[in-house]
């Protein structure tokens, strides 16, 4: 009975929206694109996330940056790491031995997700912005009425003979939902930690 | 290993993995500059897809044949059109209106048709004669005069309007 107890004191000091916040940072980077761009159906497709920035012109695929496919390769280790991190720091705390290693760890990855979905939303809604405001500025012939971050417009253009419309598509796919969910949990842990500190 | 040393391990890894990825992108193109940094140029794609100039409409479309409906009540106007891009394209309307002996007769395409990438697809274009009009005796392509010409096309989602009022004239 008191080593069934002890077991289950030691459980109970398992950070365990570090966990599932871990795991699923962990699985983040593979899950695919967090955000769509599209220009027609078909006609300009981009599909990005921190992870990746597939663009492709009429179904066909183009390289943006041999650079930037690299950085991205960084990033997406980058991310792995910290989920590691984060699982590993949530679950340490069962043994009284690696308690301020775990601490270390959870401080350390437990905002980190939090930090690059900010960035990323900031970075959508400044390029939404400045298309917006493009034409005006460079005193264009046109206006572009481009969605913030999600929703559908058109922008329309002629040329004597010839009107052109591109429907415009903006919107956030599911992976975005679990990195939000995921970004979450690591503050949770983040929290978690600070109050199970204070209460030792 | 104390506290401190594995701080600065655990905090240093990811600016590591990011000076090895960037290392790594200029080592796998010889350490050149421009190779590592500009990937396709879309142009050049575009350029692949669409031809630079958009051959005349003469070369677009080519009528076969001009011919009465059975109950001789319809104009149907054969016609194939050569697409010159590189992309399906989707003929969703198309109106064109002719002049024939005095009369304007306006023929559409009675459902879309979807042009293969470089390809040729054959167009019916059908339209009622004028109620008052009998049909005319004797018929021929040089007895039409085309008066104007409307198309809306789809390409990839984007939707190009073509409107050419200015044919050949009165009739």
């Amino acid at each position: 009975m008191p080593e069934m107890m002890k077991n289950s004191i030691a459980w109970r000091r398992v950070n365990w929206p570090g966990v599932i916040g871990g795991i699923l940072t962990v699985a983040l980077p593979f899950l695919g694109s967090w955000w769509l761009f599209k220009l027609g159906t078909e006609a300009f497709v981009m599909a990005v996330s921190p992870f990746s920035v597939d663009v492709s012109i009429f179904g066909e695929m183009i390289v943006v940056s041999p650079l930037l496919w690299w950085l991205i390769l960084g990033l997406k280790l980058g991310v792995v790491y910290v989920g590691v991190l984060l699982l590993t720091g949530s679950m340490l705390p069962v043994s009284n031995r690696y308690a301020p290693i775990a601490e270390l760890f959870v401080r350390f990855s437990a905002r980190k997700l939090l930090w690059l979905v900010v960035a990323f939303v900031g970075v959508l809604l400044l390029v939404s912005v400045l298309l917006n405001q493009l034409p005006g500025v460079l005193g264009l012939p046109f206006q572009l009425q481009v969605p913030y971050l999600s929703g559908t417009s058109s922008f329309s253009t002629s040329m004597e003979y010839i009107q052109l419309t591109i429907p415009i598509f903006m919107g956030f796919t599911q992976s975005f939902v679990v990195a939000v969910i995921a970004a979450a949990l690591g503050f949770s842990a983040w929290i978690y930690q600070k109050k199970y500190k204070k209460q030792e | 290993m104390s506290e401190k040393i594995l701080k600065v391990v655990v905090s240093s890894i990811p600016t590591i993995i990011i000076i090895v990825c960037v290392a790594a992108a200029f080592a796998t193109h010889d350490w050149n500059v421009q190779a590592t940094v500009l990937g396709d140029q879309p142009t050049k794609v575009l350029e692949r897809l669409l031809p630079g100039e958009l051959t005349s409409e003469e070369e677009l479309f080519e009528v076969t044949d001009f011919k009465l409906s059975e109950d001789r009540t319809k104009l149907i106007l054969d016609a194939v059109f050569h697409s010159p891009l590189n992309l399906p394209v989707t003929i969703k309307e198309m109106q064109a209106e002719f002049g024939i002996d005095g009369s304007i007769v306006v023929l559409h395409l009675p459902s879309e048709i979807t042009v293969p990438a470089r390809g040729s697809a054959s167009l019916a274009l059908e339209g009622p004669l004028p109620a008052v009009q009998s049909p005319p005796t004797h018929l021929s392509v040089e007895n039409l005069t085309p008066r104007s010409m409307r198309m809306r096309l789809e390409v990839g989602g984007i939707e190009i309007k073509l409107e050419n009022s200015g044919l050949g004239g009165a009739g």
